[in-house]
Formats: structure tokens, sequence, C-alpha cells
């Protein structure tokens, strides 16, 4: 299976879109990067720690503790409405950038 | 980004609390990794030891999520300070004694910079102030300055002039004037201004009106407004005042405003303003278009300057000379001078305010040089401390926020503590009540004053931090880890270049030295000066004598006649009250204004009226003399029959007098038995009968003018004082001549009670004041100096313990070691105070208008400094050498 590094910053857009869809803790959270991106983008365990206390620090996700599936305590990381206009705005440059990367690709 | 500052104050607050959910939060995931391995089928164990290969280092992930919270390096300084804080308890002497200067300094300057803010700079709260000025007439020929316009003059000035919108006039002294209308007799102050004074300084009256041009002609209706303080004190508040009619010195008044509270012009504590202010009451109204009483204010019109303003003056005041020439205030030489009304209203004050602002900055400059001193002493003695962190790894800007640590606590702890300083002493001036301060009631701690206190603290910051810096830039801290034999010669390089042979510290001393020595001479010079204005011989006894005075309204005494009734009662019931020693009745009294007229010795050749010469006329009863404890020098004084109406006259001059009409007394012709020509009360020959001492009637600083004294039969005044001496209390010595009083003219009220100590001691404050002050801003510094020289020896001898060991081995005495240390401190201290006698010569005429009977150059004040600074070099590097004497023969050839 050919895995792929994250580019620099996209790590940010990755956890923040996933938290859009609902509130997630940290394991949830690199599962759903792993899957949906079918094995394809693999997040750095150590990395997704440190980036999830930046961002909650920067106040884009607020966590809190809950029940896990198995009735654990986890932390879970919810999106604030702060980070969600962050993700449009991550997204909306990233869908640029890579539109114009692609038709640089393309170009005949 | 509430959530972000929210999650910080978390983080750095419940410090314990975030680590453990980091650690839960971690474990949880690891759990899940394992258990995610083990449903692929792995051994349980071999699971767990994936998932963590799989989470990288734990404590690398636990480092980087702490980083992440943005606090590693708010944390590492708050261990720097509380590192510094310990470091500091250990000494805690030095460190409250910088804590206390540098509090002082900072708090001082804050406070100083508060009152040049609130007082100088600020404008005056009044329309435009920037367009407000006073004219006054200065005569150097004659050496008189500040003097006042005739109606005339005024007049001419109102006509003329085409630089102001507006020209009006005040009078400069208070009067006192007695309300005797609805209640008791009370004697107000009073100011008389023209009617246009309060549109001018655009002021507008609280209630009613302010004065029409009607209210200023002889003619017109006597109009008074009130001040906030009298109408509530005295009226109730009652807004229904105006249009009411007072007595006023038993004419009537009416009522036709009231001022706000905190109006003081044309000076403070202003009871009742009236109109026309040439009709001074200490005059006959015969002199009112003649004599010189008036100051004139003005309003520039908008866009002329105070240049052009002046220009104009200038030649409108050649045109006035050459007009009126026998005007009196048309003497040859006068010159008119524009002033902005602000620079008047704080002319008293200004100086002692910069010279106070300057000490109190080269005060925060010593505390800053003495704390840069303390923190390299400290880093260079810590080198192996700082070259272990490095060799561990500290980054250098690690190394220099450890070494600042201790000075910015020490200037933050110290900054806190000044403005709560500044921020109380600002509280409590107005509750002092310092008639010398003008506009002291203005004073705020506002935010620009607070912008300035934490200017000041980070400045003192750098300044502090600035050679320990230049020093570890140098000597590369890290490459100073070498082996430990060689310390003596790494802590002499560490101290750096050497400037003709003064290492950095010394030159902090130095500094020290010559900062603190312009400040410890400046108050010197100020305790001597105020030493000699206090052993003046006044020429009178001011102990135990309680003065007065008596307003008499000119309405029901309106002739001398009556006057002289009075006066005569007045003293004959006095003289009669057990328990005062001595009274007599006077015109005024030293310290209070001086009225002088025109004096011509008959016989001699006359001269035109304006140029005859003036003395300073005083009326008095026989008693005055006894009373006052005044010598007679020669001849003898009135007695009663002198005093009788018809008596001829006579009049008592004293020796200042004497030599200025009689240039060669004591020798040459006797001036007893001259006859003498006295304009003011018009009397054509009067009998010189005795000389007295002369009195210094304007306070210990003024020299005595010429005076004579006529018998009050002579001369009766409008108003007069009473001074008596007394060993009553001053509350049952007032009730007494208020019984008195009142035996004569129940209407009368007396004001002005004042012991005659009081009122030199007013004259004297501002002078003490600024000596207590700077005794204290200069005996800090001092011993700052010698804690900074203590240290520097200290510090030397502890380098050369060994040596000291080797040299008292080889037969060097005590003394011979001695003489080596204390020689290095005193030539230290010597530099310093070279340049301090350098820059005291260069600046000490700043000072020299607050000395009396000394010069800024004096001998003997810089023999006596040299003196103190020099004991206190010896003083302060005997003792660490004393102390190391007495180990090194022990330990030290141990050590080597």
């Amino acid at each position: 299976m050919a895995r792929v590094d994250l580019p620099q910053g996209t790590l940010d857009l990755l956890i923040l879109r996933t938290l859009a869809l609902e509130p997630q803790h940290g394991w949830g959270i690199s599962e759903r990067i792993r899957q949906v991106s079918r094995d394809v983008l693999q997040v750095q365990q150590g990395s997704l720690y440190p980036a999830l206390h930046r961002l909650e620090r920067r106040g884009w996700i607020r966590a809190k503790w809950g029940i896990s599936d198995n009735n654990r305590r986890a932390k879970y990381y919810e999106l604030t409405p702060e980070g969600q206009r962050q993700l449009e705005d991550e997204a909306t440059s990233w869908r640029q950038l890579s539109t114009a990367v692609e038709s640089i690709l393309d170009m005949a | 980004m509430l959530e972000g500052f929210l999650f910080r104050v978390r983080v750095l607050f419940q410090r314990k609390r975030a680590e453990q959910e980091l650690n839960a939060e971690l474990r949880f995931h690891l759990d899940k990794l394992a258990a995610k391995h083990i449903d692929d089928g792995m051994a349980p164990a071999e699971a767990a030891r994936l998932a963590r290969v799989r989470l990288g280092a734990l404590a690398g992930v636990k480092e980087q999520c702490r980083e992440s919270w943005g606090f590693s390096r708010i944390e590492a300084l708050l261990g720097d300070i509380n590192y510094g804080l310990r470091k500091l308890r250990k000494s805690p002497v030095f460190t409250s004694t910088t804590i206390c200067v540098l509090a002082l300094s900072i708090g001082g300057a804050t406070l100083f910079f508060a009152l040049l803010r609130s007082v100088l700079l600020s404008p005056l709260p009044y329309r435009s102030p920037e367009e407000l000025v006073v004219l006054s007439l200065d005569n150097p020929a004659t050496r008189t300055f500040d003097q006042h316009f005739t109606v005339g003059r005024v007049e001419h000035t109102r006509d003329h002039a085409e630089s102001f919108s507006a020209v009006g006039a005040f009078l400069k002294w208070p009067e006192v004037v007695t309300l005797s209308s609805g209640g008791d007799p009370e004697a107000l102050v009073a100011a008389r201004v023209s009617s246009n004074f309060f549109e001018i300084v655009g002021i507008q009256p609280m209630i009613g009106r302010g004065f029409v041009p009607d209210e200023d002609h002889p003619s017109g209706r006597s109009a008074v407004i009130l001040s906030e303080g009298l109408w509530e004190r005295r009226f109730g508040a009652d807004p229904q005042l105006t249009g009411r009619v007072l007595l006023l010195d038993s004419q009537p008044y009416t009522v036709v405003g009231v001022l706000p509270e905190g109006f003081d012009l044309p000076f403070r504590d202003v009871d009742v303003w009236v109109t026309r202010p040439s009709h001074t009451s200490a005059f006959p109204d015969r002199f009112w278009r003649f004599v010189t009483t008036q100051d004139v204010i003005a309003r520039l019109k908008p866009g002329t300057t105070l240049a052009q303003a002046q220009s104009e003056m200038d030649s409108l005041n050649q045109s006035y000379v050459s007009m009126y020439p026998i005007s009196l205030d048309a003497k040859p030489g006068v010159t008119v001078r524009v002033q902005p009304l602000k620079t008047r209203v704080v002319s008293d004050v200004r100086p002692v305010l910069w010279i106070l602002f300057g000490a109190v900055c080269v005060l925060l400059l010593i505390a800053c040089t003495n704390v840069s001193g303390l923190v390299l002493t400290r880093a260079s003695a810590r080198s192996h401390e700082f070259a272990t962190l490095a060799a561990l790894g500290a980054g250098s800007l690690r190394l220099l926020s450890r070494l600042f640590a201790e000075s910015t606590t020490v200037v933050l702890v110290s900054g806190g503590l000044a403005v709560i300083l500044a921020a109380g002493v600002i509280g409590i001036l107005p509750r002092l009540h310092m008639p010398d301060l003008a506009r002291s009631d203005e004073i705020r701690l506002d935010g620009g004053v607070l912008v300035f206190a934490v200017g000041v603290a980070a400045l003192t910051s750098l300044v502090v931090g600035f050679f320990p810096a230049l020093e570890a830039a140098r000597s590369r801290i890290a490459g100073l880890l070498t082996s430990h034999a060689s310390s003596a010669n790494r802590i002499s390089t560490a101290w750096g270049k050497r400037l003709a042979g003064i290492t950095r510290q010394e030159q902090l001393v130095v500094g020290q030295v010559t900062l603190s020595f312009v400040l410890v001479f400046g108050a010197g010079l100020l305790v001597q000066s105020l030493a000699k204005l206090q052993s003046v011989d006044l020429g009178f006894n001011p102990e135990r004598l309680l003065t007065l005075r008596v307003p008499l309204p000119t309405t029901s005494y309106d002739t001398r006649e009556k006057r002289l009734v009075f006066f005569r009662e007045l003293d004959r019931r006095l003289s009669a009250v057990p328990g005062i020693d001595e009274s007599a009745l006077m015109r005024s009294i030293p310290t209070a204004p001086p009225l002088f007229t025109n004096i011509h010795v008959v016989g001699r050749d006359a001269v035109p009226e304006w140029e005859e010469p003036q003395a300073r006329l005083q009326s008095i009863t026989t008693g005055y003399f006894a009373t006052m404890g005044i010598a007679v020098r020669r001849g003898r004084v009135a007695s009663d029959p002198d005093n009788r109406s018809q008596a001829p006259p006579t009049v008592v001059i004293n020796e200042s007098f004497a030599r200025h009409f009689w240039p060669a007394y004591p020798a040459g012709p006797d001036p007893v038995g001259q006859h003498l020509r006295l304009a003011f009360d018009r009397i054509a020959s009067a009998e010189i009968i005795g000389i007295v001492e002369d009195v210094r009637e304007s306070g210990p600083a003024e020299p005595a003018d010429p005076g004579f004294y006529v018998p009050m039969a002579l001369s009766p005044p409008e108003k007069c004082f009473v001074a008596l001496r007394t060993g009553l209390s001053m509350q049952t010595a007032v009730g007494l001549v208020t019984e008195a009083l009142h035996g004569v003219d129940l209407n009368l009220a007396i004001s002005e009670v004042a012991m005659m100590t009081e009122l030199l001691g007013e004259v004297l404050g501002r002078q003490r004041l600024a000596t207590a002050l700077l005794v204290a801003f200069a005996s800090l510094p001092l011993l700052l100096v010698v804690v900074g020289l203590y240290g520097v020896v200290a510090q030397l001898v502890q380098v050369r313990t060994s040596e000291i060991g080797i040299r008292t081995a080889l037969g060097a005495t005590r003394a011979d070691i001695l003489r080596m240390f204390v020689g290095r401190a005193i030539t230290v201290a010597g530099v310093g105070i070279v340049l301090g006698v350098a820059t005291t010569l260069t600046f000490g005429h700043t000072i020299r208008g607050f000395l009396f009977g000394i010069v800024p150059g004096d001998p003997v004040a810089y023999g006596a400094v040299i003196c103190v600074f020099v004991s206190a070099a010896a003083t302060a590097a005997a003792i660490p050498t004393w102390r190391a004497l007495r180990v090194a023969q022990t330990t030290a050839i141990k050590r080597v």
C-alpha cells in the first residue's frame, strides 16, 4: 500500500474537516482520516496531539471529556464557530492550490 | 480568540490537571492502538510495545504538546524570576536597599513628572489659555522689576494696543474687606479686577453674570461676585442671592454672580471679587489716578505672537513715556514685559520643580548604576554556574534571561512600589494645602503619568541590564569553563576592558560618585544657605509676637480724625489687657506689602517729583519699637506728646535711610535734627528725632529698605495691624483683642491672625521644602556609593586573598595591605569627585537663585563635600579589607 507523507500544514485542515462531521477523540480522528483516504494518509501519531493542542489554543476546536464506545473516558474535540470559519478558509485555499497545481501538471 | 485565551489561562493555572489530562488522553490512544493490533492477531505484549513505538517517544510527544500550549517561554521566565527572588532573598539588606532606592527614585520621578505635567506643562483651565498674557513694568536702571501700572497707562494701553482683543487690569495684592450684613462681621479676602476680567479669561459665573463696564466707573454701581465657597458657607448656597445688597466695609454692593470653586485668579483663596482695581483701600481716594497698583491682563488677538505683542508694547511704551513724563510709571529706562499668564502663575514654583525633578532623575541614574553593578558582580561571581548551564545546552538567550531575572525582578517590584508611592503622595497633596504650590489642586495621576512610570521602569531595566549584557557578550560565558585554579585570572578578564586602568565595575562606581557628588553638593549649598537665612538678624524679635489685622470701613472711618480716635481708643484698651505684655498699632507688619512714598530732605536742591527718591512709610503708635524689639541707635523715638493731633511733625528713620541720604553715616553730619518733606500725607516738614536699626520687613532673604516711621497722628492708615507680645495662647489672645475691639466698635472684625514666626516660616517655606527634599535625595545616593564601593573592594579582595596571604607572609604589614586597597578605593572615588566638581562648576549657576549668602563655587562647601566622599570611600574599602586580612594568613596560603 502506497503511503503519502502529509504536506506541511495540511494536518490542521484534515483535523478540522474530520471534526466538522461530529465531535471525535484523537484516536477516532486518526482512524477516520486513514479510512476515508483508504490508507493513503497516515497521520503521524506523534504530531497529531501537538496539532490538536495547538488548534485548541487557537480557539478553533474545544475539548471535553466524554464516554467512548467501549465505556472509557475519552477526550472529545469539537469544532468551534471560529474553527468552522477557519475550515472554510483553508478548504478554499487548498482547492485553489490543488487546482492550480493540477493545471500546471496537465500542461500540454 | 476568547476560547484560546481561556485555554491558556486554564493551562497556566491548572498545570497539574492539564498534565493529568494529557497523560489520560495519550494513554487512551495507546490502548486503542494496542487493541487494534490485537484485533489484527498480534500478541498483547507485542501490540502494546508496537503501539508505543507508533506513538513515538512519549516524552517527546508530551513536550511538543506542552510547547503548543505556548507557555514554555513564560514558564522559563517565571522560573528565572523565581530563581532571582531566591537569590535576592539571600542578601536581604542589599536587596531592600536597592528596592527602596529604585522605588523612591522611580516614584519620585513619576511624582515630579505628574507635578511638572499638571503645573508647568498642561495649559491653564481657561478658554484658549495660550492667548492670555500679563504685562508688567521693569526698570533695569533702578533695578526694580514687576512693577505696576497707573490707571493712565492701563487706559493708554487699552486705547492704543492693536495686538490684543481685550485689555483688563487687576490688583495683585489681596485686599481685606469686612462683610457686615447677614450675620457676624467677617473679614473677607477681596480681589479687585476690571469689569472685563472674567470675559478676558473666558470664565462664566455659575450663577448670575460677570461685571459690566458701568461697574468700573467711580460713579457707577458697586457690584460684587462671590466665590462658591463663600456663597455656600455664608449664604447656604441660596440661588436667589443675585440682586441682594451686601455691606462690604459698610458700603452697599450688589451681588451679581457666583464663580465656581477652583478659580484662582488673580490669586488663590479669593472670597469676593469687586471692580475698580485702581481704588485700593491702601490709599486715599485722591491718589487713585496716580498710584501704581495695577497689573494688566490681556488676550492676544488670534494669530498674534508674543513677540509681535512685545514689539508693539515697546513702541507704545516710548509714546507713553514721552506723553506723560511726570507719571510715576514713566521714569527713564522703564520697559514693558509681556509674558504668558501661565509663566506668571507658576513663576514661583517653576525653578524648584525643575531642580527637584533633575535631582530625582540623577537619583534614578545612580540607582540604575548601582543595581547594574550588583548584577555585574553576581554575573562574574557566578560565571562557573553559567558555564555549567551552557555546557548542559542552555541557549545564550536563556542565560541572559537568567542573568536579568534578578535585576528585572528588582525593577518590577520597585516599579510597583513606585506607582503606589506616587499615587499616595498625589492623593494627599490637596489636603496639604500648599499656598506656595500654584495649581496643586490640578495634579492628577492619569494615564500619561502611568505611561511615564512604566516607561521609566522599562528604561531603568534596560540601563540596569546594559553593562552586564556588555560583559556577557564579551566574555562569552560558555568559554569560561576553565580550571578552577585560574579563577582569579578569569574574573579579572571577565571584568573586561579597562579604561585608564579602571575596571568596568569601578567605572560604575565613578559614575555613582560623580552623580551623587552633584546631589550632595547641591543639598549642602541649600542647607548652608537655609542656615544662614535662619540666623539672619531680622532687626526685630519675632518670638511670641502675635499679629492681626483690623480693616476699617472707609465709610464710617472716612476722616483722619475718626480713625485717629479709633486707634487711640484701641491702643489704650489693649495696653490695659492683662497678659498682653506689649502692644502697638501700625500701618503694616513685616512680610505685608509695603507702602513707599517720595522723600525730600528740606534744604537740599529740589528735583522733579518723579525723580525724588522713595522710602518705606510706616505709621505707628508709641509702643511700636518696644513691642517689635527694634533697637534705637541714635536720638529718641516718638512719645505720647508727639502722637497728639496738633504736635509738631516728627519722624524716626532707620539706618538704611540714614545711609541713603547721608552717605557718610554714622560719621559726618547728624541726620537727627534735619527735616523731611513727605509726599504721601503732604507733610511739608517733619523733624528727624531718632534713628533705629534696620528691619528686614520682607523676610530674611531681602535686604532692609530705607524706611521711616511717623506717629499715627501724622498719617492715620485706612487699615491697621495690631502686634502683641504675649505668653497667652493665640485663641485667648484673639478673644481678648476682639473684646477690646468690640469695646470700641461692634461692627468690626479681625483677620489675618498669625504668629510672626509662622509668617516668616511661610517666606522660608519654599526654601525649606526644597532643601529637605534635596537632602533626602542626596543622602540616599551617598549610601549607595558606599555600598557600591564596598562591593567593588570586597570583590577585589576576594580575588586577591591568596596574594594578600603571600604578601603578609613575606612581611607586608596590615597597614600596607590596607593602604593598598583603601588607596585604590580613594583613587576610584577621586576620579568621580573630580568629575563631580567639574559638573557642579558647569551647572552650579542653575541653583544660584536659591542661595542666600553663599555662592555656588564656595570653596568651604567643596572642601566639606570632598571630605565626606573621601572618608566614605575609605570606610567602604577598609571594612572588607580588614575582614580579608583576618582570614588571609590562615587560609590563603593553603589555597595557593
